[in-house]
């Protein structure tokens, strides 16, 4: 760190070399040199950026700073006025464009109020369809779909305002339960008649996923936005099936499109083709198997990996991580996710039928379940304090509370069972037997309840390193694995693929040159927006690869990347609060001496003692396994 | 709400010459004012303007200033005072705004990183932003004036000679400062 002295000094120096003639200044620099080097490094790096023209500093004149400021408000202000509505305070930023609560001055009532942005509105013919579809969709007057009040234009605004509904959206559920059945079936159900009602006076949603579904506290369901998708779609030449997946993604990048997200899309939808109300089937299918699971039947590291999922890859059945599902449930999202529209539910309204049945074969179980004696069983008592660091994919305790006691306590008592057994399980996979049997778990699920063994509270993680050849600038022969302990080659371009088969928070660091502080830099390589949406968390048996679909290269320079590794049961405050500096265009360094000071001191205080890093020659898996709630690891990549 | 042509606010003068004389209390009015005004400034740019927006920050700055304090009763020192806090708060919103962005921007595909090179500043504003923030707090911590130097040049678009009267501080130093600081910050940001 310099001092207040040593920096004073530096600035003395700096101020006579910079008025010096060149072959003056050198001679000075030269004496300078001879009693202390170090301070004539720093003078020269000064004088040589005195001298270089252009930088940042040397343009006040900062431009398109209005549009900066402009944009890092909420467009609206508390109390400000649009029409006869006076704001009240922001809702939060929907799928598009921010919403307010609202009174209408008019009527005397609050109402939810939602900008249009500009680049949609302007296009007069989408928004001509927008106001059309949306009103259509208001009229029915359903119980199930947002009532419309208004779609106008004020104060050089386009707005929508809608009933307020004083609720939480699926997604924020989502975020922070796991459903019971009970209430996968409320929620799933009033959606699918929101959409059947939709469907039958000719409008197609387009757009279903859990940010569009609202939760009333009083138990109705109110699907948002209906007719959104039309203000926002571009109008795409019909493809044919087999196009390229390439020029798809780029048809739904578009900048501003509804499409923040892929993850919900249909494949016709992801095909670019045209759509009819099955798309719609196939997203609330999504919906249910998310609700169910606790994640994305099709999900992928990348937008590309996902839509590709979608096209191509059959979910993971249900009972893998739920057990005990019903049978009947599980049919009925799989027809639901038929890729092929023909033999997927040809109706949200034969949907709506088979899901309302289910719900009345279950009451009616649960009532024969009530005149039997209570099912007991003492080892849902079992303590089970690990269980969190191991499998966070079991269903919350909670699920004893709901409405379907009978059939929920059958299903807590096997949960749990497993939760012991997968801790036992992840044992044995992390010693290095089977890292790949990890998904084959649940098959264990038969055998009897054991006590959770001491040395559950592990962490652990494996990962390999993809390398992939160049010459020239070119990429080639086909990527391939390699350990991490070896010395690359400097023209490799290398990929980080790290899993596990344990749930987690990972973070990975880069650790740079020490500042002017002593303190290493780092970069932020994961997460970040482009790897896994920004979240650090993985649920089991994720892969990811960082990058996620380029390559890292090495410098010129031989020597040893330091890669840190952090792989935590729990979010990791330090680590969460630095995680937004990640992003390819920002290289994710973090410059602020305060954070990387708090990281640096995180990160030695946990690199985690006494780890066991096996290497697997055969796979080019290392794993490493550490005591406690944090693993840290450093990854060091010699290169020459 | 409407956008009547407004009236310089007497009383932000009087704050203004409160604070001008040594009293502190009224900066907590100010700053709010001074952010507000700035923040509506830019939207009504925006509004105003089409195609693309090259409305420079320190010309936001100069125009809160004449529309917030009334003229003929605001003395140079007042006004030198009004441009420093203006400084703060410009600097205070581009960089927040410019971290909030860094954090919600979408990547693109490509990410060529060389690993211990990696280069660190692109081309991006609110890159070199946060990057000029944090090394601006960097510097504040061994030399607090040449980093307020900075701030008000930069931030607060003014000049050498405005700088100097912000800071009380004599021309010579205030070049000084600047050059040292600029040399600094210019190494700093490339390293």
């Amino acid at each position: 760190m310099e001092t207040p002295e040593s920096m004073q000094q530096l600035e003395e120096l700096f101020h006579e070399a910079a008025g010096l003639e060149p072959q003056k200044r050198a001679d000075f620099m030269a004496r300078v040199r001879d009693s202390n080097p170090e301070l004539a490094v720093a003078v020269e790096s000064l004088i040589a950026a005195h001298e270089q023209p252009d930088s940042l500093i040397d343009s006040p004149a900062f431009e398109a700073a209005a549009e900066m400021i402009a944009d890092s408000q909420p467009a609206l202000e508390t109390g400000q006025v649009i029409g006869h509505h006076q704001i009240i305070r922001p809702l939060g930023k929907g799928g598009m464009g921010e919403v307010y609560l609202a009174t209408d001055a008019k009527l005397d009532r609050k109402v939810a109020l939602k900008l249009l942005p500009a680049e949609f509105t302007n296009h007069q013919e989408r928004l001509r369809r927008f106001i059309q579809e949306a009103k259509t969709a208001s009229s029915l007057n359903h119980p199930n779909i947002i009532t419309i009040h208004e779609i106008g234009e004020a104060e050089g605004v386009h707005f929508m305002t809608t009933e307020f509904i004083d609720g939480e959206t699926l997604k924020e559920r989502l975020a922070h339960t796991r459903m019971t059945l009970a209430e996968i079936l409320e929620v799933s159900i009033q959606t699918a008649n929101a959409l059947q009602a939709a469907h039958a006076a000719g409008i197609v949603h387009r757009d279903i996923k859990p940010e569009n579904i609202m939760l009333r506290p009083d138990g109705y369901v109110k699907v948002l936005d209906f007719g959104i998708a039309k203000l926002t779609e571009k109008s795409r030449p019909s493809t044919s099936a087999d196009s390229e997946i390439d020029t798809m993604l780029k048809a739904h990048t578009v900048p501003g499109t509804v499409l923040g997200t892929v993850k919900y899309m249909s494949p016709e939808q992801a095909r670019g083709q045209v759509l009819d109300q099955r798309t719609d089937v196939f997203s609330l299918g999504i919906v249910l198997y998310e609700m169910a699971a606790g994640r994305l039947p099709f999900a992928g590291a990348t937008k590309m990996d996902t839509l590709v999922s979608i096209l191509e890859k059959e979910p993971p059945p249900l009972d893998l991580t739920w057990p005990e599902v019903p049978a009947e449930f599980q049919r009925i999202v799989s027809k639901a996710l038929r890729k092929d529209r023909e033999e997927r539910y040809q109706t949200a309204k034969d949907l709506f039928i088979d899901l309302k049945s289910l719900k009345e074969e279950l009451a009616f179980e649960q009532k024969l379940e009530r005149s039997k004696p209570p099912h007991s069983s003492s080892e849902t008592e079992a303590p089970l304090a690990t269980s969190q660091a191991v499998a966070t994919d079991q269903r919350p305790a909670s699920a004893t509370e709901v409405a379907a006691p009978a059939y929920q306590s059958v299903q807590t008592t096997a949960d749990r069972g497993r939760r012991v057994v997968t801790v036992a399980l992840v044992v044995v996979v992390l010693a290095g037997l089977a890292i790949g049997g990890a998904m084959l778990w649940p098959r264990g699920r038969s055998s009897a309840v054991m006590p959770a063994p001491a040395a559950a509270a592990e962490r652990a993680v494996s990962y390999w390193i993809t390398v992939q050849k160049y010459r020239g600038g070119k990429a080639y022969q086909e990527p391939f694995r390699l350990r991490d302990d070896i010395n690359f080659e400097k023209d490799y371009r290398i990929r980080l693929n790290i899993t596990s088969s344990q749930s987690g928070r990972l973070y990975l660091l880069n650790e740079g040159p020490a500042g002017v502080d002593q303190i290493p830099t780092f970069n932020v390589l994961f997460p970040s927006e482009t790897a896994n949406s920004g979240s650090a968390l993985l649920t089991e048996s994720q892969q990811v690869q960082i990058p996620q679909q380029s390559w890292f290269q090495f410098d010129d320079q031989q020597g040893t990347e330091k890669i840190w590794l952090v792989w935590a049961a729990k979010d990791v405050p330090e680590l969460e609060a630095v995680k937004g500096f990640a992003n390819p265009k920002d290289r994710g360094v973090i410059g602020s001496p305060g954070l990387r000071s708090a990281l640096n001191e995180f990160l030695k205080a946990h690199t985690s003692p006494g780890a066991s890093i096996e290497r697997n020659q055969e796979t080019k898996d290392t794993v490493v396994r550490a005591n406690g709630e944090i693993l840290v690891h450093v990854i060091k990549l010699e290169h020459h | 709400m409407t956008e009547s042509v407004k009236r310089p606010d007497q009383s932000i003068t009087q704050l203004l010459v409160k604070w001008g004389s040594g009293d502190k209390a009224p900066l907590d009015e100010l700053i709010p004012l001074v952010y507000d005004e700035l923040r509506k400034l830019a939207a009504s740019y925006l509004r105003r303007k089409a195609g693309p927006h090259t409305i420079q920050a320190t010309a936001l700055v100069h125009e809160a200033y004449v529309r917030l304090a009334d003229q003929s009763s605001i003395s140079m020192e007042n006004r030198a005072q009004f441009f420093g806090l203006a400084a703060k708060v410009m600097r205070d919103i581009l960089v927040d705004h410019a971290r909030k962005r860094q954090a919600a921007k979408r990547g693109g595909d490509q990410w060529r990183l060389s690993l211990s090179k990696a280069e660190r500043f692109g081309h991006k504003p609110e890159v070199e932003l946060v990057a000029l923030d944090d090394a601006l707090n960097m510097l504040a911590k061994t030399n607090p004036h040449h980093s307020r130097v900075v701030e008000l040049r930069f931030f607060g678009g003014l000049t050498i000679e405005e700088t100097a009267q912000v800071m009380t501080l004599s021309h010579a130093t205030t070049e000084r400062y600047w050059s040292f600081a600029r040399a600094w910050l210019r190494r700093e940001l490339a390293a």
